[in-house]
């Protein structure tokens, strides 16, 4: 994916305390990607930030028309560890 | 009243999202539905006071308005774990909150309440700016206690308000036609705070009716790949299955 390496290191140095990391992963992506990408970077991050919260904190699963087409790679990517899979997979 | 929220930033913020989020901010210093204005200002500075401590964002030294309300220490120990360690929160974690005094309702809004504002505060930290400083209390309303006739047990750890026809027109007012997912009803016991998660994601992200759209096209400076990139990676941090 076009500059995927740049928007990964920023979205993880988000969840962070290193705020130098931050710092330059924003202006790597600010320099690669242009001022407006870091905004909407920003925006998703917070985003995502208030809604795992909304689903972890109630428990909500996943819709059941999700739960078989991403199987495959929930598996793969050891997400099926999460202490929140068991509100979907029991 | 505030004007401009954004105005130390270097990168560009749109008016609609800068008029959401001066709403947000107003939000917390308000009565809602079980809380009162005082307890949800402490709520939000609670929370801001835990991330402190993670050294997740830095102080704008409103961590004071924590003691506008005497909260019960299990409304503070569920404000502090939805900040900083919402992971590890289970089904068992919900029902000692609510045994420790906490009614299902006032679980609910401080979850969303605290979640909207780290919607805020990583928003402000991805800018490079510090956290907008919450406000002082602006009301003495008192809440209305009021809980939705259609909330029913969904499976989740809390009530909430199912999709029409079984949530009648309360669900219409909250989803829209269609059906809404889940982490759209997640908080829907409260239905202020459902209206305003719903309203934050639409204008961030992308409304119901284009969730799963992958070509839907957007006012965003990224592509949809792109951004899904950006919340899978923060997703994976939050360890969030759904």
């Amino acid at each position: 994916m076009e500059h995927g390496c740049e928007l990964v290191r920023f979205a993880g140095a988000l969840m962070k305390p290193d705020t130098a990391e931050l710092a330059a992963a924003r202006e790597a992506v600010a320099e690669r990607l242009g001022p407006e990408a870091v905004t909407t970077a920003s925006i998703i991050g917070g985003n995502f930030s208030m809604l795992d919260r909304v689903a972890n904190a109630i428990g909500i699963s996943v819709d059941a028309m999700v739960v078989k087409p991403t199987a495959d790679f929930r598996e793969a990517l050891g997400i099926n560890t999460f202490p929140s899979a068991v509100n979907t997979l029991g | 009243m505030l004007m401009t929220l954004y105005a130390d930033s270097r990168y560009p913020v749109s008016p609609t999202i800068e008029a959401l989020h001066v709403d947000e901010m107003q939000s917390y210093a308000r009565s809602g539905t079980w809380g009162t204005a005082a307890q949800r200002t402490a709520i939000a500075a609670t929370a801001r006071i835990a991330q402190c401590e993670q050294g997740l964002q830095e102080s704008v030294d409103d961590e004071k308005l924590a003691a506008q309300a005497k909260l019960p220490d299990a409304a503070v120990r569920l404000a502090r774990a939805v900040a900083v360690d919402s992971h590890n929160i289970d089904r068992k974690f919900c029902q000692d909150i609510q045994a420790q005094g906490v009614s299902e309702g006032a679980y609910v809004e401080i979850v969303a309440l605290v979640s909207r504002l780290s919607n805020m505060d990583v928003f402000a930290r991805g800018l490079g700016i510090p956290p907008r400083k919450l406000l002082e209390p602006a009301d003495e309303t008192l809440p209305s206690f009021e809980r939705p006739a259609e909330a029913v047990d969904e499976g989740f750890f809390t009530a909430s308000v199912p999709n029409a026809p079984e949530g009648g027109a309360l669900a219409e007012s909250l989803y829209g036609k269609g059906p809404a997912g889940n982490v759209f009803r997640a908080v829907s016991l409260v239905p202020d705070e459902a209206r305003r998660v719903i309203a934050l994601v639409s204008q961030q992200y992308f409304g119901a009716e284009h969730l799963l759209d992958f070509h839907v096209t957007s006012d965003h400076a990224l592509s949809r790949a792109q951004i899904e990139l950006v919340a899978t990676k923060v997703s994976e941090y939050n360890q969030c299955f759904y």
